[in-house]
């Protein structure tokens, strides 16, 4: 059995900052989950900062204020900061770092072919990812947890720095290399490979509820992020049906169905699992995220150092 | 259920889009129309709801006469989509200048293009009476819609410039412009495409479906429903913590009325997952019934 140890998983440790990440498919609650885990350790002292690249952010709903794509702190939890990666917003800034860093070595003919290039539908995907690279490198934070894109996604926003080269050879649209521009983007993308693949750095946690497809879809992308040398490190079992409550037959025959799927979890991941209970109402605003927090992460492993 | 011969199913992860397709599939080709289920989810679960191997090829449902399904994967379309336009250059340019085209084609983009291409593809395939696409969780599922008319965009202002786009040099794509052309406009016809939002009575989940809701409407789409899914059957909830739920779902349930105004089904909560044709079956019928919003004994669990 492996034993859920929050502060091996969640926690900064030998002076790193730590990065979580919440992946699993659609609607299983990523972002509760993420908001929940990040609301807790800023509440322990940890300066933390939720990411969200999720193009139809919900991280505004649950806090209940806005969350742009500038670092804000969130009103009413000290330590705690939001951002959102806006495609649209990242891809006029990168679009214009990529025309400045040109402009001073290229003609304008060519500046022109360059500009009509980036006009491309490409960018904007390229330009999401330069900003999450620039979120997961940033160490100012202890703590930085993403809440991230549906899996099928995810995993290619995380496959692209392997491909790093073949980026830059298509951003330097008119075959003009810029040596410093692809050696600038080459180290910064192995650094980024080796924090991922780094358990002391970079947790990779899958979020699931207790049904088939969720579950099946998760496991195929556990062993996808294997190839790509990132292990997973947990799992949380998510709207877990309290067992006391399901004195009717209906709601009994779901729990036990949900008992079996839990057991499904932990022998097909073999990693720690969390439970998360289904709430009585939805985890909305402050006051339900805090009691959701201290209801699932009572002990936050943070032994009150912080 | 519909005249539609396409149907769109979208909405935000995790309501049960796949059940639904799926459902609807199985009812609309047992009421005799040859119906093509397709995903361009690169996280597909047919299979698992089917419980059948199904993969990036169209395979036969067994145990449904008349029921075709695909799981197109984005690797291989992008293979096929990259021979579609290297195949005939290769006849006619050099060595050297499919290379150039080909290094281009190393774009991450180039999968999303690649897969919306075959996609596209059967909207002009005269096949299928009808082809159902469960398509990808929203936001991703908008980008992906918003491609053909960016796509006609940029080519257009490409053939007036360098004669290059990331998709290779113009003349060779002109082809693809006329099939989105005709995508898009089939999109538009209310007769020919229906979107059906799967949404669950829940706070977070209405919102995001009126956004998605009105970005479709921007791009022309005129044919719109709703499909209220796994709402609690009232007599099941006589334990205060499923009552509270059940009373928040009434609640969210007239929201749902007042924010998302469209024709609406209802869909129960059922006690088991909705797995294999014979549960589709019962699920798609129940789907029949839901117009009428009553709740019935026999509750099975739905979700995606």
């Amino acid at each position: 059995m492996n034993m859920f140890q929050p502060e091996k998983i969640l926690l900064p440790s030998n002076g790193y900052s730590r990065v979580l990440f919440f992946a699993g498919k659609g609607g299983v609650g990523k972002t509760t989950v993420s908001s929940v885990v990040a609301l807790r350790l800023a509440e322990c002292g940890y300066r933390t900062l939720l990411v969200t690249t999720d193009p139809a952010a919900h991280i505004g709903e649950v806090f209940e204020q806005p969350v742009t794509d500038e670092i804000q702190p969130v009103i009413g939890v000290k330590n705690l900061f939001a951002v959102r990666i806006d495609p649209k917003a990242a891809t006029e800034e990168y679009k214009k770092s990529i025309l400045e860093d040109a402009r001073p070595r290229y003609s304008a003919e060519m500046l022109a072919a360059l500009a009509e290039e980036l006009e491309s539908p490409c960018t904007e995907e390229i330009a999401a990812f330069d900003k999450f690279s620039q979120f997961l490198t940033d160490e100012t934070f202890q703590v930085t947890v993403f809440d991230t894109a549906p899996t099928g996604h995810t995993l290619r926003l995380l496959q692209l720095p392997f491909d790093y080269s073949k980026q830059v050879s298509l951003m330097v649209a008119t075959g003009q290399e810029s040596v410093g521009l692809k050696d600038k983007t080459k180290a910064r993308f192995e650094a980024m490979i080796s924090k991922l693949r780094d358990p002391a750095r970079t947790t990779f946690g899958f979020v699931v509820y207790p049904e088939s497809t969720p579950i099946v879809e998760a496991h195929r992308a556990k062993l996808d992020l294997e190839k790509a040398g990132i292990p997973t490190q947990f799992v949380v079992a998510n709207q877990v049906l309290p067992v006391e409550r399901c004195s009717h037959p209906f709601f009994k025959k779901r729990s036990e169905m949900q008992k079996r799927y839990l057991a499904q979890i932990v022998e097909k991941f073999d990693v720690p699992m969390l439970e998360m209970p289904l709430f009585e109402q939805e985890v909305i605003g402050l006051p339900r995220l805090r009691q959701a927090a201290r209801t699932v992460l009572s002990d936050c492993g943070c032994r009150g150092v912080n | 259920m519909t005249s539609s011969r396409f149907l769109f199913f979208s909405g935000k992860g995790g309501v049960g889009k796949t059940s639904m397709a799926a459902s609807t599939a199985v009812q609309e080709a047992e009421g005799g129309r040859k119906t093509l289920i397709v995903t361009t989810d690169p996280a597909s679960n047919l299979a698992d709801v089917f419980e059948t191997e199904i993969g990036h090829r169209i395979a036969l449902i067994p145990g449904v006469p008349n029921l075709w399904a695909m799981e197109i994967d984005p690797d291989q379309a992008t293979t096929e989509y990259k021979e579609k336009i290297l195949g005939p250059m290769r006849a006619v340019f050099p060595a050297d200048v499919i290379s150039v085209v080909e290094e281009q084609f190393n774009s991450p983009c180039t999968t999303e293009i690649a897969a919306f291409d075959r996609f596209v593809k059967f909207m002009d395939d005269p096949e299928y009476d009808l082809v159902i696409f469960d398509t990808a969780p929203t936001g991703h599922t908008i980008r992906l819609l918003e491609l053909p008319v960016n796509w006609s965009e940029f080519i257009d202002l490409s053939a007036k410039g360098s004669g290059q786009t990331c998709l290779g040099p113009v003349q060779a794509i002109q082809e693809s412009k006329a099939m989105y052309d005709k995508a898009i406009a089939e999109l538009r016809n209310p007769r020919a495409t229906t979107f059906i939002f799967v949404v669950q009575p829940e706070a977070v989940a209405i919102g995001e479906t009126e956004r998605s809701v009105a970005e479709i409407r921007q791009l022309g789409v005129k044919s719109i429903e709703l499909i209220i899914n796994a709402i609690l059957p009232e007599e099941v909830c006589q334990d205060a913590f499923f009552r509270a739920r059940w009373e928040m779902q009434q609640r969210h349930l007239q929201e749902i009325e007042r924010r998302l105004v469209m024709p609406a089904r209802r869909m129960f909560l059922l006690e088991e997952e909705i797995k294999g044709v014979e549960k589709l079956r019962r699920t798609g019928q129940m789907l029949l019934e839901g117009e009428t919003s009553t709740p019935r004994g026999d509750h099975e669990h739905v979700s995606a």
